[in-house]
């Protein structure tokens, strides 16, 4: 063996050990779980059910994006703001810095990149003949409660995370079943006789559905949509604020 | 009006608990049991300390790894509440308990300038108004405007030792701060201290180096196992740390 072959091997043996140590020490049992559940769900979802949905509609497309996006920037906001203190544990450790404001901090991101979404979203809408006015600018309107919906659950999540560091595997997963049990990528038709409940008492399809009706057929919120998103956004962020508060001191020394 | 000689920070009988749990599920499980069970074990990274810091006193804290220093700068600096005892704080307190915090790679060392300050919770426009100072005090040469992550850890500790270095606060908090960078740079910052000092603002630093304890502080708190064992004499505190595996007892308090 020559030198240069030789001290590429050892190094190909502490990157394996790297790896190795990095498998056993930097996941948990039920992170391995998470992980695997993700893509075999998707595999599942996408090659069995998405021909049947897309049959449903004929603006389909739009349909999709429009409950589909605002859906997608729900659940990474969620997923950004549970991770704000561990993304900032450099910072916590030495600097005096409010954990909340981290986490609002990072909701307020998320709100700014979904606002560019709806412009885009606006635009395809018109492109598909919707009718555009001023009633769209209750857009950032609903996007705003829905972000500050987010919030809330991010000030639970992001302590929690430091506790539990396999919520971050656990998430992805569990939002993915939860869009897949919402009406995103199907009509509310297909489950509302059935669990009317469901449609009732799942939050964030409280903000998709106006902001959808908005989007594809140019619908202001009507009074009840809108006590509805009040709610669960001041539910989330009051709760969410206590929760964080008690929290807060115990991830902190962990981080 | 209020007294100058006030303490800026006072301590009293204050205790950081810490809770250790050998996994998360652990932590889990005593959580669903509402407090019945307690799976994990208490640590206490200090306990019991009762300290005062006023205007222009400079205080050495030394002791082996895991004594309670870092912990003790935690409290000092209100980056922790105690879990017992209380902590009463007046006037700015800046702590530099990692030099560097808040620094990027990619950015540049005036680009870091100017976002840590923003994080050190400076006052608006400092970096601005000083960056010549700075520039010249860190005397990175063209590096100053190239990426830190091109930087030797000396010449990251010079940029961010020199972030501060025109800072205003009545109270410096230090972890080990000093370790990096090269003998110049060590003495311009020894100078720095001192006019900090005759300033009025008040110091506090962990470190391993006598040579530190000695040259600036006037005062010295030795830790062992998360307590203050000895408080006063710079030179008592280096003979008691240099004698301890002796087990030999400080000459004077």
């Amino acid at each position: 063996m020559t030198a240069a072959s030789e001290t590429r091997f050892r190094g190909l043996g502490r990157l394996f050990r790297l790896a190795r140590a990095d498998l056993r020490y930097g996941q948990s049992g039920s992170s391995w779980l998470f992980f695997l559940a993700n893509p075999l769900l998707q595999i599942l979802v996408y090659s069995q059910a998405l021909p049947f949905f897309r049959s449903q509609r004929e603006d389909y497309v739009l349909f999709l994006c429009a409950g589909l996006l605002p859906w997608q920037s729900f659940s990474e906001s969620v997923v950004r703001a549970s991770q704000a203190l561990v993304r900032n544990a450099g910072l916590l450790r030495a600097l005096p810095l409010r954990t909340d404001l981290l986490v609002a901090q990072s909701s307020l991101i998320s709100l700014l990149g979904f606002l560019v979404v709806l412009a885009l979203l606006l635009a395809l809408a018109a492109l598909h003949g919707a009718p555009l006015g001023a009633v769209h600018l209750w857009l950032p309107v609903l996007a705003l409660l829905m972000h500050a919906f987010a919030c809330g659950l991010g000030l639970l999540l992001a302590p929690l995370r430091v506790l539990f560091p396999a919520i971050q595997e656990a998430q992805r997963p569990l939002f993915q079943i939860w869009m897949w049990a919402t009406p995103i990528v199907y009509a509310e038709s297909l489950v509302a006789h059935r669990f009317p409940w469901w449609l009732r008492w799942n939050p964030p399809y409280a903000f998709v559905r106006p902001l959808r009706a908005l989007l594809l057929e140019g619908a202001a919120p009507d009074w009840a949509s809108l006590q509805q998103m009040i709610f669960w956004t001041a539910s989330s962020l009051v709760a969410g604020s206590l929760a964080h508060r008690a929290l807060r001191a115990e991830a902190r020394d962990l981080l | 009006m209020s007294d100058p000689r006030a303490p800026l920070v006072s301590l009293e009988k204050a205790g950081k608990r810490y809770r250790v749990y050998a996994s998360p599920g652990e932590r889990l499980l005593d959580w669903l049991s509402l407090g019945r069970r307690s799976g994990g074990a208490e640590w206490w990274g200090v306990r019991g300390v009762s300290l005062q810091i006023r205007p222009g006193e400079a205080i050495g804290v030394v002791g082996a790894n895991g004594a309670g220093k870092t912990t003790l700068l935690r409290l000092v600096a209100g980056l922790v509440e105690p879990t017992e005892g209380t902590r009463e704080a007046r006037g700015r307190v800046l702590p530099l308990l990692a030099l560097g915090t808040g620094m990027r790679a990619e950015l540049t060392g005036r680009e870091n300038v100017r976002l840590a300050a923003d994080l050190l919770g400076l006052p608006a426009g400092y970096a601005d108004a000083e960056l010549g100072r700075i520039e010249a005090f860190a005397d990175l040469g063209d590096f100053f405007d190239r990426p830190l992550a091109f930087y030797s850890r000396g010449m990251k500790t010079r940029l961010a030792f020199s972030l501060i270095a025109f800072a205003e606060a009545d109270l410096f908090v230090f972890d080990e701060a000093l370790a990096g960078g090269d003998a110049g740079f060590r003495e311009k910052c020894h100078d720095w201290l001192d006019a900090i000092r005759a300033a009025g603002a008040a110091v506090i630093l962990a470190t391993h180096q006598p040579a530190s304890l000695l040259r600036f502080c006037e005062r010295a708190l030795v830790l062992r196992r998360g307590a203050i064992e000895w408080d006063g004499e710079p030179k008592a505190a280096v003979a008691m740390i240099r004698d301890d595996k002796a087990g030999r007892a400080p000459a004077s308090s």
